[in-house]
């Protein structure tokens, strides 16, 4: 009687998401933009608006804010999305940080 | 530099060959510098583990982005400078939105570089030795400056 030969299957690599611990997805992490001497008020605006996707006069108040108190808190997020903003204004230059939110 | 039109997805600018040549020398200029890296917190005991490091590594990857676009963008032969438009001299520079972005990013870049280098001055600051490297850091400031200006009133449709 003949035989067939069972094809090969390769088996499918086992994909471990890399898992962040449940806490990073609580949103309890403040965007904090500092203020710096070197970056232009219209840039830091344009900066808020392109991020965030604000209106004009969101993003200049809180441009203001960072000119005229030294800083301003943007968001408060999860650390993951916080994480993500600090990387996309960092892209632009801006000083700006997350920190964890303890009030 | 001028912009000469722009849709929803590119800005078309017309720029003199003496500006060409200058922003090319601000290119040159600009990349003799590199920012140190940014933290992520302020107070890194707050954040997950090996979050600060991946962070540190990912600003490397983009700072290398942002010199690499520079280089690319005025380059002679690069795709984003063309012939000027009819009755012009000089160059038509093509954009699309994104790289406007881009640029604005690596314009701030090495004016950020440079500020550093200058030891990180602000208005309280004594003036800053006159020595040929600290002039040429000041001039990649403020061409910096005026370039993003012009972006930026270009984006703003205030041109």
């Amino acid at each position: 009687m003949p035989t067939t030969v069972e094809p090969m299957t390769v088996p499918k690599p086992k994909i471990i998401p890399r898992e962040r611990p449940a806490a990073a997805r609580e949103p309890d992490y403040l965007v904090i933009c500092w203020n710096d001497p070197v970056n232009l008020m219209p840039y830091v605006t344009h900066v808020f608006q392109t991020v965030f996707g604000w209106a004009r006069a969101r993003a200049e108040k809180h441009m203001k804010e960072v000119h005229e108190q030294g800083k301003s808190v943007l968001i408060r997020e999860s650390f993951e999305r916080a994480e993500y903003f600090v990387h996309q204004l960092q892209a632009y230059g801006l000083t700006a940080t997350l920190e964890k939110d303890v009030g | 530099m001028q912009l000469l039109s722009q849709d929803s997805e590119r800005l078309v600018f017309h720029l003199e060959r003496s500006e060409v040549q200058l922003l090319r020398q601000l290119v040159r200029w600009g990349l003799t510098a590199e920012r140190s890296a940014a933290a992520l917190s302020r107070d890194p005991t707050s954040l997950p583990g090996g979050a600060a490091a991946e962070f540190t590594a990912a600003q490397g990857r983009r700072a290398g982005e942002h010199r690499a676009f520079l280089e690319q963008v005025f380059a002679p032969k690069g795709s984003h400078l063309q012939a000027p438009a009819a009755g012009r001299k000089g160059y038509g520079l093509t954009l699309t939105r994104p790289e406007v972005e881009r640029l604005l990013q690596a314009l701030n870049e090495i004016k950020l570089a440079h500020w550093e280098r200058l030891g990180c001055p602000d208005e309280d600051t004594a003036e800053i030795a006159e020595t040929p490297e600290n002039r040429v850091s000041e001039l990649v400031m403020e061409l910096s400056n005026q370039a993003q200006s012009i972006l930026l009133r270009a984006l703003l449709n205030e041109e």
